[in-house]
């Protein structure tokens, strides 16, 4: 019976975005988290003209404490990078930069990104942005394949998105761009959100799921929500599913004190991973 | 606002409406031109510095300078839209490092875009942030210390009446500390955050309106529903803000 084992859980480091990403890395080696997953975010890793000088030396610390890059999040939420705008300029400074990333990736020894669908405008019609959504999904998967780095799109909520929001339109979003560098990720509290769950995800997605994040209810720090983390990985378990997991906190106060909040996730996490059958 | 009868308007310079970061002169132009077909004012603009990479006081100089250049890009937006105040934070530095660094920081910078503002016609208006935003300036006392330190004609401050009753503060001390460098305010109801509309949560909104009145202040006041309750219908709410103001002034 397959069980999912620690080596394939990072955690990443949005709720450090406070602290420096020295005091990240610190909080990593004292929990004992090996792997990671970086969010490009302001103040850790801008991904500006610089990028190779920056990675370089994210690298360089990563490997002078063992852990390991597992993954690259392009910080595009929020921010004026938007690959379905219907400004031509946004929508390639969008694309540009999330190319940058994945040669970023190449630097810190990442195989892998993860993307959101971008959006459209909310009183206009959902079909155009989806086509352009798509369009620049195709462009950076053609990118990815090339250099040998896995995509994986993310369904989001209602407020970041109104193109891709829940299994049937990830699917949808997935099958069009069909591309072999562009699957899926399921995000455990927006698939709770909906009113979803894990088997529907594996049972739609199949082998396209390509990471995890295993997240608590409104991402806040493991055993603080009501999200069933056993039942998760009894799910995962039976699909045998083998890949990457991410987790994430992104709950603003506990931004403030991110280590004792990470801290809290892994031991929960290690614990539930102990009490697999 | 059109359908609203408004006609002063906040304007908050974030995407999808005007990336700064992108905009030409051009791009400025057609959006005053907007602007002036509805007979619309800026009362004041507002650049986004909480969730883009923008920091005056941040450790790292390439994206402190980068920030300052955007805010200079900003002033001088603002200017040729006709507008008397663009909107500043104090920015932050890492929170595992000195606090009185990144004031440092923060009051240098300030003093280099008070610089611009002088060329271009526009005040800064600082606003107090929260903990959760800033470590340079989250409270009144600290706004009143940033302004003193920079001491220019250009550098003034506002008030956000839900960012006061989240730092525990009382409104009427907070007009008694800024006096005349008070210069912008931000309103909504709140429990004490929330930035929610009128009634939905437990503000004394009349007795703030009371208190701007007694000190006589005649600038200008921004419903701010900087929540994401409201953003799938926002015509709707800011429909019910003014609803509530119009009712007062009846």
């Amino acid at each position: 019976m397959q069980k999912i084992n620690i080596n394939q859980i990072s955690a990443m480091n949005i709720s450090y975005q406070f602290f420096s990403f020295e005091y990240f890395l610190d909080s990593m080696v004292t929990i004992g988290c090996k792997n990671i997953d970086i969010w490009t975010g302001y103040p850790h890793f801008l991904v500006d003209d610089d990028y190779e000088t920056k990675a370089r030396k994210i690298r360089d610390q990563c490997d002078s404490v063992g852990i390991n890059v597992r993954n690259i999040t392009p910080k595009v939420i929020g921010w004026p990078l938007n690959i379905a705008d219907k400004s031509e300029k946004i929508r390639g400074n969008a694309i540009r930069y999330i190319k940058r990333c994945i040669d970023a990736a190449e630097i810190l020894g990442a195989p892998s990104l993860q993307l959101v669908p971008g959006t459209g405008l909310y009183d206009e019609p959902v079909e155009d942005a989806w086509k352009l959504s798509r369009e620049s999904l195709s462009i950076l998967s053609e990118y990815a394949l090339n250099r040998k780095k896995q995509l994986a799109l993310e369904a989001i909520q209602i407020l970041e998105s109104n193109l891709v929001g829940n299994k049937s339109q990830l699917k949808k979003m997935v099958e069009e761009v069909n591309s072999p560098a562009l699957g899926a990720v399921v995000d455990t509290t927006h698939m709770e959100k909906n009113g979803e769950t894990l088997d529907e995800y594996f049972d739609i997605l199949g082998e396209k799921i390509k990471r995890v994040h295993l997240n608590e209810s409104n991402q806040l720090p493991w055993g603080e929500g009501n999200n069933p983390l056993n039942v998760y990985i009894s799910q995962l378990n039976r699909h045998k599913y083998n890949g990457p997991i991410t987790i994430e906190i992104c709950s603003k106060v506990h931004y403030l004190n991110p280590h004792n909040a990470m801290k809290k996730t892994f031991d929960y996490v290690i614990d539930a991973l102990a009490r697999q059958i | 606002m059109d359908t609203l009868d408004v006609h002063i308007v906040e304007f908050y310079m974030a995407c999808p409406h005007f990336s700064v970061f992108d905009a030409t002169i051009e791009d400025v132009k057609r959006i005053k031109k907007a602007f002036d077909s509805r007979d619309i004012k800026l009362c004041c603009t507002t650049l986004e510095q909480c969730t883009y990479p923008i920091n005056i006081a941040t450790e790292d100089d390439a994206i402190r300078e980068r920030s300052i250049a955007e805010l200079e890009k900003t002033i001088e937006f603002t200017a040729i839209l006709g507008c008397p105040y663009t909107q500043v934070l104090g920015g932050r530095g890492s929170y595992d490092l000195p606090e009185e660094d990144a004031w440092k920081r923060s009051v240098e910078s300030f003093m280099r875009l008070a610089e611009k503002g002088r060329q271009c016609g526009v005040t800064m208006v600082i606003e107090e942030a929260s903990w959760f935003t800033t470590n340079t300036v989250y409270t009144t006392p600290l706004t009143r210390n940033i302004l003193d330190e920079v001491n220019s004609p250009f550098f003034k401050a506002m008030l956000d009446n839900c960012a006061t009753e989240t730092a525990r503060e009382d409104f009427i001390e907070c007009l008694k500390i800024l006096k005349d460098d008070m210069r912008h305010i931000h309103f909504a109801d709140g429990n004490p955050g929330g930035h929610f509309i009128p009634g939905e949560g437990n503000l004394p909104l009349s007795k703030y309106l009371g208190a701007l009145d007694e000190c006589g202040y005649t600038g200008a006041l921004t419903f701010e529903l900087y929540n994401r309750k409201y953003e799938l219908d926002p015509h709707l709410y800011m429909t019910k803000c003014f609803d509530y103001i119009r009712d007062i002034f009846r």
